[in-house]
């Protein structure tokens, strides 16, 4: 991952200075440290010598100070693109990603084609599910860097988890180019999970897996691929497997609340959707299940306000539509119980009619 | 264990209700759940054979039981039947218990091709192992859900124990029977009225009904899409343009007898048709067995029968599924 240490040299830097760099430079960041903090008390307002103390706590992993560093620095001189940087990468590594992808955009503006902060950036929009982005922001790079293992590991998670098969197999093709990775097996498995082909994509996942147990995202895929052939207890597994290598993740969070729903346990249940949504601020899924909790809790009129709000938000969201037609029904207000459900037979044929094989008509039989 | 527990079908029922007594335990949903070893299936066959790849799978009767054999590789597991869910109509599927959990036994008996086949969403698993490919390991949740609609009424002791009374019997939909019999019992039967659901609007029925077939709002929002759907029949119904949730002419039980299961012919729905369709606009192709075209049967890949699409409409060749 990228790493942004910013060693800037003051104008005339005096001794304590000069030494604290002499030991960053040197990797020696324990022993660094408390002497940019000397010479920050002669000079506070050196945004550079800031933005070097934040690197050195980053790299001791202390990065809620890194992060008031930074900010401090940027207060100072707001267009350090280096600081802005690493600002953004302090808030990834926290796994603070919404925050994270904020700080990298701001560091695009101030660092034009910059291919680290471009690919983080992309890999925020994919943690946080906005796919197409994360694509628009890769695209340019494919034909800079074709054989580029993190670009295309990247770009075929998000080229697949927006439904372009085709464009992601090809990007899987070069992947493959390079011979065997947990990377390649794991766009593979995604793939399959993506064709419903629920028995392959467990085998390329779980071998995903043995060449590198700690890979992101691969266990909550072994979770995803479990939960579809109904083996729910394995599939919990998965998802804690996931959680504790990144206690962050998304999918793993939301998908322990579908299975807390299952099992009946509504609390719990919704202790993860609110998890999942402070990943994924605004994430419709989680919205949409709180308020299915809300519904089945009793609290009509709290799920109607949420589901209404869903439904203005995304008007093609059919579930969310489903569901208000059923709140109406139990409110006697038919007239709209019957709008909504028109509604929902009309996104489900437009749905239908996208897809490339529409089911025929069934033969009559006598 | 499951255990079974002594069934007494309208034991304060059948004296006001004699027809009802006598015809109901005949039926698919009086026959939903039954042990293993009383499956008329398992009974006729000394032995079931189903083999895909590595694996197979045997199913014979020994000492007044069914015993599951899975095999792959060399390597068998072998487990009794415990029980039969479904009556067969459509198709059998078994559970039996494995290191102390339940399983959904891998394969399925359908009797239209009178074998075994993948039960259904077993096709798409992974049976590399005797383990992997004994079947479907069905956790407390899962369990209490599948006998819950199974049966009358189970007490789970444990997770690995449970008495069930097998079937569906009138207190599964007549939730108060029992303080109906009892109240009648006492010469008192205003304190307790049961009700009519023979009379009961769609929508009335629904909430009876739902219990155990998926409602419109659990297909409309989960699935599954496409011709799968064709079993979820509140689903398909709703989807008709002459569905109104508030018609009784429309609802379940005009067309279903739930207490009784006597095989219908085609025309003898016509008269529930002709309840809406008497005037108007007629049919120009037929006068009788509407349902033959406006209601009709679809196969779902792998279950091995063609169930009847409640979704009616005028059917056009070419025309998409309606979903």
């Amino acid at each position: 991952m990228l790493v942004l240490a910013v060693l800037a040299t003051a104008q005339q830097p005096d001794e304590t200075l000069r030494k604290a760099i002499t030991l960053h430079q040197a990797g020696d960041f324990t022993a660094a440290i408390p002497l940019y903090r000397t010479y920050l008390k002669v000079h506070p307002n050196s945004p550079e010598v800031l933005s070097n103390l934040g690197a050195a706590l980053a790299h001791q992993g202390e990065y809620a100070e890194a992060i008031a560093d930074y900010a401090q620095a940027l207060k100072l001189q707001p267009s350090n693109p280096q600081a802005r940087a690493n600002l953004a990468l302090a808030y990834y590594k926290t796994g603070d990603i919404p925050q994270a992808r904020t700080e990298f955009e701001k560091a695009r503006q101030l660092m034009p084609s910059n291919q680290q902060v471009e690919f983080l950036l992309a890999d925020c929009e994919i943690r946080l599910g906005d796919n197409k982005s994360a694509i628009a922001i890769l695209t340019p790079w494919e034909s800079k860097l074709p054989d580029d293992q993190g670009l295309n590991y990247l770009l075929g998670t998000a080229l697949l988890a927006d439904g372009q098969t085709e464009r992601g197999s090809q990007v899987i093709d070069r992947v493959l180019r390079h011979g065997e990775s947990a990377e390649a097996r794991l766009l593979m498995g995604t793939q399959k999970l993506n064709v419903r082909d629920y028995a392959g994509a467990r085998t390329e996942i779980e071998e995903a897996i043995k060449l590198n147990p700690k890979l992101p995202e691969a266990h909550a895929s072994l979770g995803l691929a479990l939960m579809s052939v109904g083996d729910y207890e394995n599939a919990s597994r998965s998802f804690h497997d996931e959680l504790a290598i990144d206690p962050q993740n998304y999918t793993a969070t939301f998908q322990l609340g579908v299975l807390a729903a299952r099992d009946l346990h509504p609390e719990e249940a919704r202790s993860w959707y609110e998890h999942s949504l402070k990943e994924r601020p605004g994430d419709l899924n989680s919205r949409y299940e709180l308020a299915r909790l809300d519904l089945a809790a009793g609290k009509v009129d709290q799920a109607r306000v949420a589901l209404e709000q869903l439904v203005k938000e995304v008007p093609s969201f059919i579930a969310a539509h489903v569901n208000l037609a059923t709140i109406y029904y139990r409110l006697k207000r038919k007239e709209d119980g019957d709008r909504e459900r028109e509604i929902v037979r009309k996104l489900t044929a437009e749905a239908q009619a996208k897809e490339p094989a529409a089911s025929p008509s069934p033969a009559r039989v006598k | 264990m499951i255990a079974p527990v002594l069934f007494l079908f309208a034991a304060g029922c059948q004296s006001c209700h004699p027809n009802e007594a006598r015809t109901q335990p005949d039926t698919p949903m009086a026959q939903t759940l039954q042990a293993a070893g009383k499956s008329t299936f398992l009974q006729k066959s000394t032995e079931l054979k189903f083999s895909a790849g590595d694996v197979s799978y045997r199913i014979h009767r020994e000492a007044g039981g069914a015993i599951y054999t899975v095999t792959v590789q060399g390597t068998s597991v072998s487990e009794p039947l415990i029980w039969a869910f479904g009556s067969g109509y459509t198709g059998q599927t078994y559970v039996f218990q494995h290191d102390g959990s339940f399983y959904e036994a891998a394969v399925s008996y359908f009797p239209s091709i009178q074998g075994l086949d993948w039960t259904p969403g077993h096709a798409a698993r992974l049976h590399r192992t005797v383990e992997e490919a004994l079947g479907r390991k069905l956790d407390a949740v899962e369990g209490r859900r599948c006998i819950g609609c199974h049966s009358t009424s189970a007490t789970w002791s444990s997770s690995s124990h449970v008495e069930v009374e097998p079937g569906v019997a009138c207190e599964r939909c007549h939730r108060n029977a029992p303080a109906h019999a009892a109240a009648i019992a006492k010469g008192d039967a205003r304190s307790a009225p049961i009700a009519k659901l023979g009379s009961a609007t769609p929508d009335e029925l629904a909430e009876v009904c739902t219990q155990c077939h998926p409602s419109w709002s659990e297909i409309a929002a989960d699935g599954p899409r496409g011709v799968p759907n064709v079993r979820h029949q509140f689903y398909r119904l709703a989807g008709s343009r002459c569905y109104n949730a508030d018609d009784k002419r429309i609802a379940c039980t005009v067309c279903h007898d739930v207490h009784t299961h006597t095989a219908k012919t085609a025309a003898s729905y016509d008269s529930k048709c002709l309840a809406c369709h008497a005037a108007g606009k007629t049919c120009p192709t037929a006068k009788s067995d509407c349902i033959t075209c406006h209601m009709p049967k679809t196969e779902i890949p792998g279950l091995h029968y063609q169930y009847t699409d409640h979704w009616i409409r005028v059917v056009r060749q070419g025309n998409p599924y309606p979903d």
